[in-house]
């Protein structure tokens, strides 16, 4: 039986649990506070280290870490102050998104980069929170505001958009 | 209902692609899992409240080199000297009226009895006279000089005669009165 922590002493998240959230979510949180900012990894280290220091730990550390990250990553985009737009710094860095596919058979990583890039942000951070973060569309609506219907539709939209951009087949289409 | 048949349709269109691109792997990252994890348990041994005695210390710090600064810049007025100099003021006081002291009747001579001689009532006529008239007033030594003169005769003459002193007398010299009316010899 796991004995309490003494009296005055912060309940600390176990070393384990932390490690295996680094490896877990560490490169997705990057490529989410990517969406933001230029120097995403120390936005990332920065939430874990928040994280760590929360007392109580948060019920949903995975959606906290996704939700701080966010916020730390539009507060560091917004210090950068870049003059050009941030699809083109996008653009410019889409192709380091994704690791090489090892399969030749899934997409290509590069132009699915640019074509996540091409999206708007709100449909962008869905994208990420929902396929590499696994968070929700309740978790993702309490991250960004809005309800999980309206995340939904930008999940949707944004796939589709994608998709055309890809042109990857529909596999619903008939084929003739 | 349509809508709702919609969004399904929609959810199950986008399905496939979206495994496809769940495929993906983020690219690698930058951060050291072992740095991470050092800094990550660093900052949970630190104290929670650490940055409070720094803030304070930087807090009081201000207030102190603010209240310096309003110590020493601040626009005093001009020292004020005080010298004290001594100044006679006259004050005019009307002089509070006194009844005038009454004057002494000279020319009344009040005389308690009637044993007053007749030589007493004279001599104050003649103290009255000297004060309203003046010392011009008093009668000349000539006359006692001249009887004095004579009893110093008298004297040579007794002791010429080599008889007894007080054999010869001179007679009482009286002397003249100036003013005749004084002595009632109307």
């Amino acid at each position: 039986m796991k004995s309490p922590p003494p009296t005055g002493v912060t309940p600390m998240m176990d070393p384990e649990h932390l490690g295996f959230l680094i490896d877990r979510h560490s490169a997705a949180l990057v490529l989410f506070a990517r969406q933001w900012c230029a120097a995403p990894e120390d936005v990332v280290q920065e939430a874990f280290i928040k994280l760590v220091r929360q007392n109580p730990q948060p019920r949903q550390p995975v959606a906290w870490l996704y939700t701080t990250v966010r916020n730390g990553a539009i507060s560091q985009g917004r210090s950068e102050r870049r003059r050009q737009t941030y699809e083109n710094r996008a653009a410019e860095r889409a192709p380091a998104w994704f690791a090489p596919p090892d399969d030749a058979g899934t997409l290509d990583a590069e132009a699915a980069a640019l074509a996540l890039a091409e999206l708007p942000i709100e449909q962008r951070e869905v994208i990420v929170a929902h396929l590499w973060g696994d968070l929700t569309f309740e978790q993702i609506a309490a991250m960004s505001g809005g309800s999980a219907a309206t995340i939904w539709r930008r999940y949707t939209a944004g796939l589709n958009a994608m998709r055309e951009k890809l042109r990857a087949p529909c596999p619903n289409a008939p084929t003739k | 209902m349509s809508e709702r048949s919609d969004e399904m349709n929609q959810a199950a269109e986008v399905a496939p692609f979206a495994d496809a691109l769940r495929t993906l792997v983020p690219a690698g990252t930058a951060i050291s899992r072992d740095r991470l994890l050092f800094e990550a348990g660093r900052a949970a041994a630190a104290p929670r409240f650490g940055w409070l005695w720094p803030c304070g210390t930087l807090l009081f710090a201000a207030i102190s080199l603010a209240l310096a600064g309003w110590a020493v810049f601040e626009e005093r007025p001009a020292q004020t000297v005080v010298v004290e100099r001594e100044r006679v003021v006259e004050v005019r006081v009307p002089a509070p009226v006194e009844a005038p002291a009454p004057s002494p009747n000279l020319t009344e001579v009040k005389f308690e009895g009637a044993q007053a001689s007749r030589e007493t009532v004279q001599m104050y006529q003649v103290r009255r006279d000297m004060f309203r008239w003046g010392v011009a007033l008093l009668p000349p030594t000539k006359p006692m000089e001249k009887a004095r003169a004579v009893r110093d005769a008298t004297g040579d003459l007794e002791r010429w005669l080599e008889v007894p002193a007080g054999t010869l007398t001179a007679p009482y010299a009286k002397p003249s009165p100036l003013f005749p009316m004084m002595n009632g010899d109307d």
